[in-house]
């Protein structure tokens, strides 16, 4: 255990930062559910309306029952398929499994309500690529598949959750002492039990992490069940939610706010239930004093098996790109005649002929690459203090850092727009400030991937060192952050792809002087141009798979090898 | 007052005629700088000269707006070949992403835009919160009253610089020629079951007052609700041109709230089965341009204004298939705030909002 001082003065420090980072925009968030109606040079009236509004919709509880329908299902797929992906990868000897960080890495960088509209162009019930197939083979004129439907929305909200699960899965299955599975085998069980019983269990503080946060950014999901759902007349809290607030000549921020302060209620149970769950550490501990290193398991000829399941869970974050990037090779949807004859890179070249392109695509990889290592820093600190710290108060603290979740895109925009305008401290107009929104955007992402991290630590090590003379900074230097590294490197790289699409938060912050990717596809999907959206997606996501694969190896140098 | 302002501004005027080197021998010892008002509102023949002067002193100009994609760039670009000592700034955003942040910045005492292009609404809001100041712009002689904002004299709170329209657009392979509907009645045509669409924005949402306005209040519900129920309308929640990609796909048969100008560049440029008819009233959703009274660079504000109102930003909407306010057209174009005070537009908005979710839920 770390000597009370440096415990206390971490404690503070964490808890500094994270009041610093959450208070004001979680006060913003309050203030714009209770006040209604305001104008530029008027102010609004004070109202519990968007609160009322919103518990007495019509059809509450058939609302609720689809956006938990919605949500839990999300969750669950996202669950088993990323799941699944990561044990194949990091605990099976099945061949081509390298390919499956490039696969999930492509699909960060298209933004969400992009790879939407690819999913209409598979399931959509005229002209869906799914669709055709089956008429074609079955000879009838029947649709198999409805994107415009609840099961569509579910399956492609859960699909949108696979890198997030399959990166935090794969940390947690890197760092497992395979003697525990060794012991479940030679007791006579099977791969599948040894998988459920042992593997799971110790992997438990991933899978609580993950079903926090799929399921309460489900709940608040809005791009699926808009583009998805509303034209099937499915409807979720969210659109409800979506539908009042724009309503008139300006949106309503009370609603969104008022949704958002509703969860909070929520995220506290979730968090409340998920420190019970990890209460006893040490249960947790699987990176201990004696050495080991992760086998991976010999399926034999299931090794084919678990390759098919690694190359069709990746398809499915593939297919809805390419069914996009096919026509960004293409003039216009729609147009007769074979493929090879209409081929263009005109979309390409309109996109790259944009000046400010590589300026946006370097303020956007420093902007991600400051994020990203100060969110995982932090967390990494606060995770420990949660974890280590005997501290009453830490349960405050896991709390105030997982805030953020329930914040809704434009809410935290407008709050750091308001705050930073009057701030003293000379960031607006430049892109620090997006750095200090997507920080607190992604907090509790990072929280949730070094918090199991950490905990899969063993306590031992930290003391060894202790008692070796070390004192508290050369221990988190030289042994936590070393034997965390798989976890924290795997939400860095999570939090640096996704901050580079965040489009809600770039919106309102971005500068004239200092464009950000995201503005600018922002920008080609306002103007309507999902072919140049896409050919410029695709590039982006090039380059960012480069820099994510490179950084990638050479974090594994350093990290814990698989 | 006027004769005040006149003298100032003449004052001015002589200072800069005379040279830099010139002002310190006026009485006071320093010519008093225009306002932005008083140079907005200055009409001499000198104006242009003025304007030049001050622009390079002030080496650029920050434009605001909802416009989106190549034009934006096409703008700024073709601007700097004439002022080459002029450097545009642009922040482009949705409507009421560039209004909270442009009331952001002046509840502040920040206001960092000099122009700022955006709907009729956006610019009637930011005139009532005292953060705009009305102008001259010889370019606003050309622009029917129809399509600009009147202040005092010849003076103009905004006038329109392009118009988007909106109206019925189909897939050529999906519709047959027979049934492509001349009148809103029309829509109610059995042949057109199950195949039309309605963008969920609020382009969806003006469509809806436009019925109303065309047939009155009553008359207009009746024929919603039928149109609703009979055609069994579905709501995409797609930005209006992902929903013309849809069409041209084939998943969406035909809408009636699709642009004009994103047809035009899908059909006549890239081929796609696509074709746009003007169903009466067409609904025009207008860009206007504005002058914010705080403006950091007044000059090369107003120099813009001319540039983006005249002859030079006219060639550019039309280069990029946008109309613009001079333009004619056989059918009735319908701008849903025309005419109308910032609370109107703000209850209409709200009326429409609600009947839209009522009728097409």
């Amino acid at each position: 255990m770390p000597q009370p001082r440096a415990e206390h003065w971490l404690f503070g420090i964490s808890a500094g930062a994270l009041l610093y980072l959450v208070v004001p925009p979680m006060l913003a968030l309050l203030r714009a559910s209770v006040v209604v109606g305001e104008r530029p040079g008027r102010e609004g009236t004070l109202s519990l309306s968007a609160y009322g509004d919103i518990l007495s919709s019509p059809d509450l509880s058939e609302l609720i029952g689809t956006t938990l329908a919605f949500a839990i299902g999300s969750t669950v797929v996202g669950l088993i398929l990323g799941g699944t992906l990561a044990w194949c990868v990091e605990r099976t000897n099945a061949p081509l499994k390298q390919l499956a960080y490039p696969g999930i890495f492509v699909s960060f960088a298209v933004p969400g309500i992009l790879r939407a509209i690819g999913w209409v162009f598979l399931l959509g019930p005229r002209t869906g690529t799914v669709n055709e197939l089956y008429r074609a083979i079955t000879g009838t004129d029947g649709t198999i598949v409805d994107a415009f439907s609840l099961p569509a929305m579910v399956l492609v909200e859960g699909i949108f959750w696979i890198p997030l699960v399959f990166l935090m899965m794969a940390a947690s299955f890197r760092s497992m002492d395979p003697s525990l599975e060794e012991a479940a085998s030679m007791s006579g069980a099977s791969t599948w039990d040894t998988v459920r019983r042992v593997t799971s269990a110790l992997a438990l503080p991933s899978i609580l992490a993950v079903v926090m946060l799929t399921f309460i950014r489900s709940v608040q999901a809005f791009e699926v069940p808009l583009l998805l759902g509303v034209p099937g007349k499915t409807y979720t809290l969210t659109t409800e939610v979506f539908l009042s607030a724009n309503a008139g000549i300006l949106p309503e921020y009370a609603f969104a706010s008022a949704y958002g302060v509703l969860l909070v209620g929520f995220l506290a149970l979730c968090i409340a239930l998920y420190r019970r769950a990890t209460r006893r550490a040490s249960s947790f501990a699987t990176i201990t004093g004696k050495g080991f290193r992760p086998r991976a398991l010999d399926l034999g000829r299931g090794r084919f098996v678990a390759t098919a399941l690694i190359v069709a869970i990746v398809s499915l974050q593939f297919l809805p790109i390419v069914a996009i990037v096919f026509v960004s090779f293409l003039p216009s949807f729609g147009i007769a005649g074979p493929f090879w004859e209409q081929v263009t890179l005109a979309n390409y070249d309109r996109v790259l002929g944009n000046q400010s392109l590589i300026l946006s695509v370097q303020n956007s990889f420093a902007v991600g690459i400051v994020t990203a290592t100060a969110v995982m820093t932090l967390a990494a600190i606060v995770a420990w203090v949660i974890i280590r710290s005997r501290l009453r108060a830490t349960a405050a603290l896991d709390q105030l850092a997982s805030l953020p979740l329930v914040l809704p895109g434009v809410v935290l925009g407008v709050a750091i727009l308001v705050l930073y305008l009057r701030s003293p401290i000379p960031v607006y107009g430049t892109i620090w400030i997006l750095v200090i929104a997507y920080v607190t955007t992604y907090l509790p992402y990072g929280l949730r991937y070094a918090h199991p991290g950490i905990l899969r630590i063993d306590p031992e090590l930290e003391e060894s060192a202790q008692l070796s003379g070390a004192r508290w900074s050369e221990v988190f230097r030289k042994v936590v952050v070393p034997l965390a590294l798989p976890a924290l490197f795997a939400g860095w790289i999570f939090i640096f792809l996704i901050s580079i699409r965040e489009l809600s938060v770039a919106a309102l912050l971005y500068t004239p002087r200092s464009p950000v990717i995201a503005t600018a596809m922002l920008d080609l999907w306002r103007n309507g141009s999902v072919n140049q959206a896409t050919a410029f997606g695709t590039m982006i996501a090039m380059v960012s798979i480069t820099f994510a694969v490179i950084t990638y190896r050479v974090s594994r140098r350093f990290g814990l090898q698989a | 007052m006027p004769t005040l302002r006149l003298l100032s501004v003449l004052a001015v005027t002589i200072a800069i005629a005379c040279g830099p080197a010139a002002a310190p021998a006026t009485p006071s010892g320093q010519a008093k700088q225009m306002t932005v008002a008083e140079l907005a509102a200055y009409q001499g023949a000198d104006r242009q000269r003025i304007l030049e002067e001050g622009a390079k002193k002030e080496g650029k100009v920050v434009w605001y707006t909802s416009l989106a994609g190549d034009i934006v760039d096409r703008h700024a670009k073709a601007f700097q070949q004439k002022y080459p000592f002029i450097k545009v700034e642009v922040f482009r955003g949705a409507e009421n992403e560039l209004l909270t942040k442009a009331t952001q910045e002046i509840q502040a005492g920040q206001p960092s835009f000099d122009v700022i292009e955006s709907q009729i609404a956006a610019i009637s809001l930011l005139f009532d919160a005292k953060a705009m100041a009305p102008y001259f712009t010889p370019a606003a002689a050309k622009i029917s009253d129809d399509f600009k904002t009147k202040d005092s004299g010849n003076l103009i709170r905004s006038a329109t610089d392009r118009i988007s329209l909106i109206a019925f657009g189909y897939n050529t392979n999906l519709i047959p020629e027979s049934a492509v509907p001349k009148k809103l009645e029309d829509l109610l045509n059995p042949a057109l079951a199950g195949k039309l669409h309605v963008a969920g924005t609020t382009t969806g949402q003006r469509w809806l007052g436009m019925v109303l306005n065309t047939m009155g209040a009553e008359k207009g519900k009746q024929f919603l609700a039928q149109l609703a129920t009979q055609q069994k309308v579905k709501v995409q929640q797609v930005s209006g041109s992902a929903l013309l990609d849809l069409i041209a796909k084939g998943e969406v048969p035909a809408s009636f709230t699709i642009f004009k100008d994103h047809v035009d560049l899908a059909a006549q440029q890239k081929g796609a089965p696509v074709k746009w008819v003007p169903i009466e009233q067409v609904v025009g959703n207008t860009g206007q341009t504005g002058l914010a009274l705080g403006a950091k660079n007044p000059n090369a504000a107003l120099l813009y204004i001319d540039w983006l109102l005249g002859e030079d930003g006219v060639k550019v909407f039309h280069d990029n298939q946008y109309t613009v306010a001079s333009d004619k057209y056989e059918f009735k174009i319908w701008v849903p705030e025309r005419g109308k005070t910032t609370a109107e537009i703000d209850s209409d908005a709200k009326l429409w909002g609600d009947l839209f979710k009522s009728t097409f839920r």
